[in-house]
């Protein structure tokens, strides 16, 4: 691995902010890539929803082999013969919308981080467990920062990283972290779908250069 | 004794869009029900399995629905792969639990039956679709709400999804539904209140389940 999970965890709670994106179009999500990193991002998750985001994904890993810095994961992972095929390309790190066990054990032989997606307490300890060190809470606009705020206490040093409707605003960002969150995904809220039909390259760096600002402000 | 295919069935689901949820240990009023609910348009009717002669009651009810053809029956509130099997042996179409139990899976699958598992979250959903669910029943849906559904209907497209528990008969509540991407909803309480019930006023439980059919077809006109 590029990188060790403890350097992909303190990245991920530096910046507070981890972008997931995918594009179809291995140019245009090259530009996000290149963007979101000229805007501060240094850990990235692009994500598997498309027929073609194996070879798209391929050319990000390319570039960014030109940021010695920059983390790469893969999302929207469901099993582990698909885990294994991001990690043999290169994948720095393993994010799943659900907790699957298999994932588990093919990301320890390969001694790379598994980020599995939970909804419940039960799913999370379970992921816990199984060796996961941070959580992904989806879909968090579901469960609230209230969630987060009431199974913290039960299960201290939870580092969670919440998905699913946070929004780029102080108001969505505070609350999360104000419930103990240790980072925050953003998605949809982020990469509009204005900002990406015009290919607004700069509004887009402006975007997430302010919700970083926002991330480090909330969090002083 | 009728038998549907499990492509019908969920064929009945869609089109349809809404599945009554029902149980009651008076055999009469659960015919009541059930011919209020198939003169209103309902051709797919879940009874449920919540009383000590819930057994009796849908054998009983599956032999009054032998006159209406096209009318689909399953059992609900199923727990376990023994009563999977007992309903199946009945003559049960479909069988609809509120939790994920993978052992009624195989009992489903050897017999051929239609299984939809109760679900809270993806992880649960997933298990359930890797376990051969085709429709999946979202549960308790009003905890949830349609915003869970338009969560995770981009991260696994093509999902067969009931919500079921706290579903509302009118458009503003069945139209957030079906925008965030359901194949149609469970329905209970909610529509058969205790009013109609204790009265026993059939044609306007026939006029509520007419609405609540009639709202969700203009919905889809609509999206």
């Amino acid at each position: 691995m590029r990188f060790t999970k403890q350097q992909i965890v303190s990245g991920m709670k530096g910046a507070g902010i981890v972008p997931l994106f995918t594009h179809d179009n291995p140019v245009d999500a090259q530009h996000v890539l290149e963007v979101a990193y000229g805007a501060g991002i240094r850990v990235f998750e692009f994500t598997n929803r498309r027929d073609n985001s194996f070879e798209v994904f391929g050319h990000l890993l390319s570039v960014a082999r030109k940021y010695p810095d920059l983390m790469l994961g893969i999302g929207t992972i469901m099993d582990g013969a698909t885990t294994k095929k991001f990690l043999d390309a290169g994948a720095d790190f393993v994010i799943s919308p659900i907790m699957k066990l298999e994932m588990a054990s093919v990301c320890d032989t390969y001694d790379c981080l598994w980020i599995p997606g939970c909804a419940t307490l039960t799913e999370i300890v379970t992921a816990k467990d199984h060796g996961a060190e941070i959580i992904k809470l989806f879909p968090a606009s579901v469960l609230g920062p209230g969630f987060v705020s009431s199974i913290l206490p039960v299960v201290p040093g939870l580092q969670l990283m919440i998905t699913g409707g946070v929004e780029p605003n102080e108001k969505s960002i505070s609350s999360w972290f104000k419930a103990g969150a240790a980072c925050l995904g953003m998605g949809s809220q982020l990469f509009t779908r204005e900002i990406l039909a015009e290919k607004n390259w700069s509004l887009l760096k402006q975007r997430i250069e302010e919700t970083l600002s926002l991330s480090k402000q909330v969090r002083k | 004794m009728k038998t549907f295919t499990n492509d019908a069935i969920q064929k009945a689901m869609i089109s349809s869009g809404m599945i009554p949820v029902f149980f009651h240990a008076d055999i009469e009023v659960a015919k009541g029900v059930l011919d209020a609910s198939y003169k209103g348009g309902v051709r797919v009717f879940e009874m449920t399995n919540r009383g000590e002669n819930a057994f009796q009651v849908f054998t009983q009810l599956l032999k009054h629905a032998e006159q209406y053809p096209d009318l689909i029956l399953g059992i609900g509130t199923i727990m376990n792969a023994a009563l999977t099997q007992k309903y199946i042996d009945a003559g049960a179409h479909f069988i609809v639990s509120p939790i994920l139990k993978p052992e009624m899976a195989t009992v489903c699958q050897q017999a051929d039956k239609l299984w939809i598992p109760g679900c809270a979250t993806l992880t649960e959903i997933v298990t359930a679709k890797d376990l051969g669910a085709k429709v999946i029943k979202v549960f308790p849906g009003s905890v949830l709400g349609p915003g869970f559904i338009s969560s995770i209907m981009p991260v696994v497209p093509g999902l067969q999804l009931m919500p079921t528990g706290g579903v509302e008969p009118t458009e503003a509540n069945l139209s957030a539904w079906f925008k965030a991407g359901v194949i149609c909803v469970g329905m209970g309480s909610q529509l058969f209140t205790k009013e109609i019930i204790e009265t026993k006023n059939w044609d306007r439980l026939q006029q509520s389940v007419a609405d609540a059919l009639a709202i969700i077809q203009k919905i889809r006109v609509k999206k």
